[in-house]
């Protein structure tokens, strides 16, 4: 029924009522008729359109705007008070702030540089093992993937109590070995424990995308390579890991940018003291409890953006190169 | 697929047996490796699940426990199984309405940023006006807006001034899914057949209705991906709440759980129960679901 009536319009018999009127004359047409679909009005189809358009101007376009807007004036919560002040909240980013700061970008970079790379090893170590014929391999899969599940506040608030200094259980374990140490209190080590965190909550989901990476890899290679008399960490050098690229550069972009982002685990863990304090934490802190500085807090949002793009840019910059050489 | 007894030498031997009909080239390279190394897998494999479960395991330990037990014998196994725990938890953090705020919420926001996703990408993908393809771009060009918390709160307190209210924290959930939803729909648009809509449409049927009762049965596994992502997302999302929505009438389990630990002081078994409760409802749906949300979350990554 549904099809033949396709058909017959095809054909060109006259349906009563079913087009408008407008449409008649191109029903004939039929090679115009394919090309688009007709039927459907353009402003049936805006309207339908404009909310999402709406939400992505009201929170995402605008935010941008007045963001850069509010760093070039005194905004102090007041709009009666606000004044356009130029550029003072760029130059007092350095001067005024730059003691705190500077130390959240630098705290943000050390945390990058040892969560990145391990996530990436353990999640490729483990999704080489459990992509081995193993049994229970999906429970595997899924037990390394869950905590992924289970949300910022329920990893955090249970890994508290794992480093907690009187009812955990590692720092018995840390005495027994004459160490001391106060886990995420010790300004030393709190980053390393953050970091931990991270890499526990996270990595499986990283094994999941190299997983996909891996199931993608024919099995001709490493036939022929063994063949060839290549091994174990031969194989991997020369096959696994080259055909791995595409996730790596995926893995790495999305970890990347998630440790530069990093906020609610350290407002969980340490509240941004003992040297945790990174700079997507400074922000959250100065626009929630120092909301008489908006105006600098919104140039050091601005400040923020062109640190992670840059990092991002290199990082493209880099990877497509690395792809070039492939 | 395998039954029996789980030895685990027995096991590599069916297992080899059972890859080797499967791809007869393969037994002879499988048959000659050392055991060794698959027992070293799965030392390395069960290790790995250990460190995975201890948080767990000590959680779930800790809360068993009275609390002179937690104060005479904190890190060992419980001896005195106790639920009280979990009961005094379960009405001091108001869990049944922190639960219902949260599953409104989360439920509110993920048929709105679908529903517009989909009225939105459906025109995009089939070119239904003109600089349809401009829209695209500047909609899939949004997911790298730098977000701004300064300027949301700004935006929602003094223009909107609907700031802590439950509809902020819903608006800037939606908006955040939006730009990810287009992008998922539009691909899975295209591979919807272009005469099923001009059948559709010859038979009379409107846009809005077509899209409704026509597109969607058919996009129903990208859809449900779509509702899982968000769904899991805004679940755990804890910022969110706890930035936009700081009414202390409404909160969702994990801010409220966030408070409920900063009242007390450090009666840890107490706060396990209270982490354990938070847990279980998404612990519970993993167990059922977890093939779909793995893939479902891994692809959303992968695309997005």
């Amino acid at each position: 029924m549904f099809g033949r009536r396709k058909i017959e319009n095809q054909c060109g018999v006259p349906q009563a009522g079913a087009a408008a009127p407008a449409e008649k004359k191109r029903r004939f047409d039929l090679n115009r008729w394919q090309r688009s679909s007709l039927a459907v009005k353009p402003w049936v189809a805006i309207v339908g359109t404009i909310p999402a358009l709406v939400m992505i101007v009201l929170f995402g376009l605008i935010p941008a705007m007045v963001n850069v807007v509010v760093s070039f004036t005194n905004y102090n919560g007041l709009v009666e008070t606000m004044k356009f002040v130029g550029l003072r909240n760029y130059v007092e980013f350095f001067t005024v702030i730059g003691r705190d700061v500077l130390p959240a970008f630098w705290t943000t970079i050390k945390y990058a540089l040892i969560t990145v790379i391990p996530l990436q090893i353990l999640a490729i170590g483990s999704a080489l093992l459990v992509n081995n014929r193993v049994k229970g391999r999906n429970f595997f899969r899924a037990l390394y993937f869950m905590p992924n599940i289970l949300g910022a506040v329920v990893v955090c608030f249970a890994w508290k109590l794992i480093f907690d200094t009187r009812w955990g259980p590692l720092i018995g374990i840390f005495r027994a070995m004459g160490l001391e140490t106060a886990f995420l209190g010790d300004p030393k080590i709190s980053l390393l424990c953050v970091s931990v965190i991270t890499l526990w909550a996270n990595y499986g989901f990283y094994m999941t995308i190299y997983l996909a990476g891996l199931t993608g890899i024919s099995h001709d290679y490493y036939e022929a390579a063994s063949l060839d008399g290549a091994s174990g960490w031969a194989l991997f050098c020369h096959i696994t890991f080259p055909l791995l690229r595409p996730s790596l550069t995926i893995c790495l972009w999305l970890a990347i940018s998630n440790a530069l982002g990093l906020t609610d685990v350290i407002l969980l863990t340490t509240n941004g003291e003992y040297g945790t304090e990174t700079i997507g934490f400074y922000i959250y802190r100065t626009v929630m409890y120092n909301s008489n500085t908006q105006g600098l807090n919104a140039a050091v949002t601005i400040y923020n953006f062109l640190f992670v793009s840059t990092i991002m840019l290199l990082f493209n910059k880099f990877i497509r190169r690395k792809e070039v050489e492939l | 697929m395998m039954n029996g007894p789980a030895c685990e030498c027995g096991e590599e031997l069916r297992q080899t047996q059972a890859s080797s009909e499967n791809m007869p080239q393969k037994k002879l390279r499988k048959k000659k490796k050392i055991t060794a190394g698959r027992i070293a897998t799965y030392a390395m494999l069960i290790l790995i699940a250990a460190v995975m479960l201890f948080p767990l395991y000590y959680l779930v330990n800790i809360s068993l426990k009275s609390y002179d037990e937690f104060l005479t014998n904190p890190t060992g196994l419980v001896r005195d199984v106790q639920f009280s725990n979990y009961s005094q938890v379960f009405w001091e953090m108001n869990v049944i309405s922190r639960f219902f705020t949260t599953v409104v919420l989360v439920a509110i926001t993920c048929v709105l940023s679908l529903v517009l996703a989909l009225f939105a990408a459906f025109p995009l993908s089939r070119n239904y006006f003109k600089s349809s393809g401009k829209v695209m771009l500047f909609i899939l060009a949004s997911m790298f807006f730098p977000g701004s918390l300064v300027a949301n709160v700004i935006i929602l307190k003094d223009f909107l001034g609907i700031y802590g209210t439950p509809a902020a924290l819903v608006v800037i959930w939606v908006s955040g899914g939006i730009p990810m939803n287009v992008f998922m729909l539009i691909g899975f648009v295209k591979s919807l057949p272009r005469e099923l809509d001009e059948a559709s449409f010859i038979d009379g049927c409107g846009y809005f209705r077509y899209v409704i009762t026509t597109a969607v049965p058919l996009m129903k596994p990208i859809i449900a991906t779509l509702i899982m992502i968000k769904a899991i997302s805004s679940w755990n999302d804890f910022l969110g709440p706890f930035i936009y929505m700081n009414d202390p009438m409404y909160k969702t389990l994990s801010t409220g759980l966030y408070t409920y630990m900063s009242q007390f002081g450090a009666a840890w078994n107490k706060f396990a129960a209270a982490i354990f409760v938070v847990a279980l409802p998404m612990i519970v749906i993993y167990i059922f679901f977890q093939r779909y949300i793995i893939e479902g979350l891994a692809s959303g990554a992968i695309k997005g």
